[in-house]
């Protein structure tokens, strides 16, 4: 019984791979040698290959711009560390210079009211 | 010259064009491999234009990629696989196409003509349609299964062959080709009945 069935499934296979063979043959068109030969001495080998490399350098560039941009524009508009360091020091040390100006003031104040004590006591002959 | 260029091997004729950049030599070995291929991937793409398309981009790849071929392989081998691949990337290209196109219809999954041979048993048996059932068949079975049973029953290629195109084991080979040729007797299950 197997080998009936398997035989039938043979001959099914057998009858396929025979219509398969004799389908007929497609030639090349007539034109097809001298098209491709024109193709070849114009160097005319299709958009795949050009296509190719501008495709490669402008993928490569462009996100490389972007961000190098990118890190020009930060530099640019937001300020650096050391920047802000240099305004706290600019603060402080307009804070320390105001500090001794004041002091600088109480003092010749002071020196001025001393002065005047003075004045005071010599016009008292004392 | 033209004479003993004519009775060189395929490895002969490429290795005088690699060495000496014979164009002739490369021209012999187009016309002994444009019909082949044309008829290959023709079945496999199942369309005349792209198949003529592929079929010149092979020969082009072949022109300017000649270095890359290496003797210890058949230049058969080499040519069918340039094809090949060239062919897959064709039907790939065509999947793509289908998935973003508006009209998305329904005429490639059921063959009209086969429907109406199916209802007229008796033109089944004519040699062009039942040869264009076979094609259609053909086309749709899965890609992978339809190439080495084209390469195998209709290129008449040997099992080794097929393997060092496809780059496949023998027993992968084999296996697929079954599996192909199964396929295609449930799609044309009406031709092939007892």
């Amino acid at each position: 019984m197997d080998n009936f069935y398997n035989h039938n499934e043979n001959n099914k296979q057998s009858d396929l791979i025979k219509d398969l063979k004799s389908l007929p043959k497609i030639d090349a068109p007539e034109n097809f040698e001298f098209n491709l030969m024109t193709r070849i001495q114009n160097k005319n080998f299709g958009i795949e290959t050009n296509e190719k490399t501008k495709f490669s350098l402008f993928k490569f560039f462009a996100p490389s711009a972007a961000v190098v941009t990118v890190i020009i524009l930060f530099f640019i508009f937001y300020p650096k560390g050391d920047q802000i360091q240099n305004q706290i020091a600019i603060q402080k040390s307009v804070g320390d210079s105001q500090k001794v100006l004041s002091s600088v003031n109480e003092k010749s104040n002071e020196f001025a009211s001393n002065k005047m004590a003075v004045r005071t006591l010599n016009t008292q002959g004392l | 010259m033209s004479k003993q260029l004519n009775q060189l091997t395929d490895e002969e004729l490429i290795k005088e064009f690699q060495d000496n950049n014979t164009l002739e030599a490369y021209e012999y070995l187009v016309k002994r491999y444009k019909d082949p291929l044309m008829n290959f991937v023709y079945r496999f793409v199942g369309d005349r234009d792209s198949c003529t398309d592929i079929v010149q981009e092979t020969m082009i790849k072949f022109y300017l990629n000649k270095d890359s071929y290496r003797s210890f392989a058949k230049f058969s081998t080499w040519i069918y696989t340039i094809a090949a691949n060239l062919a897959k990337n064709e039907l790939k290209r065509r999947k793509r196409r289908v998935i973003f196109s508006i009209d998305n219809s329904d005429d490639e999954k059921s063959p009209q003509i086969e429907d109406k041979m199916f209802q007229a048993p008796d033109k089944a048996t004519d040699g062009e349609i039942k040869n264009e059932i076979i094609q259609k068949a053909l086309l749709k079975v899965k890609p992978v299964y339809r190439e080495v049973v084209i390469l195998r029953d209709i290129q008449d290629l040997s099992y080794e062959e097929i393997s060092d195109i496809t780059g496949l084991a023998i027993g992968t080979v084999k296996s697929r080709i079954n599996r192909g040729r199964l396929q295609l007797q449930k799609l044309l299950k009406n031709i092939y009945k007892e």
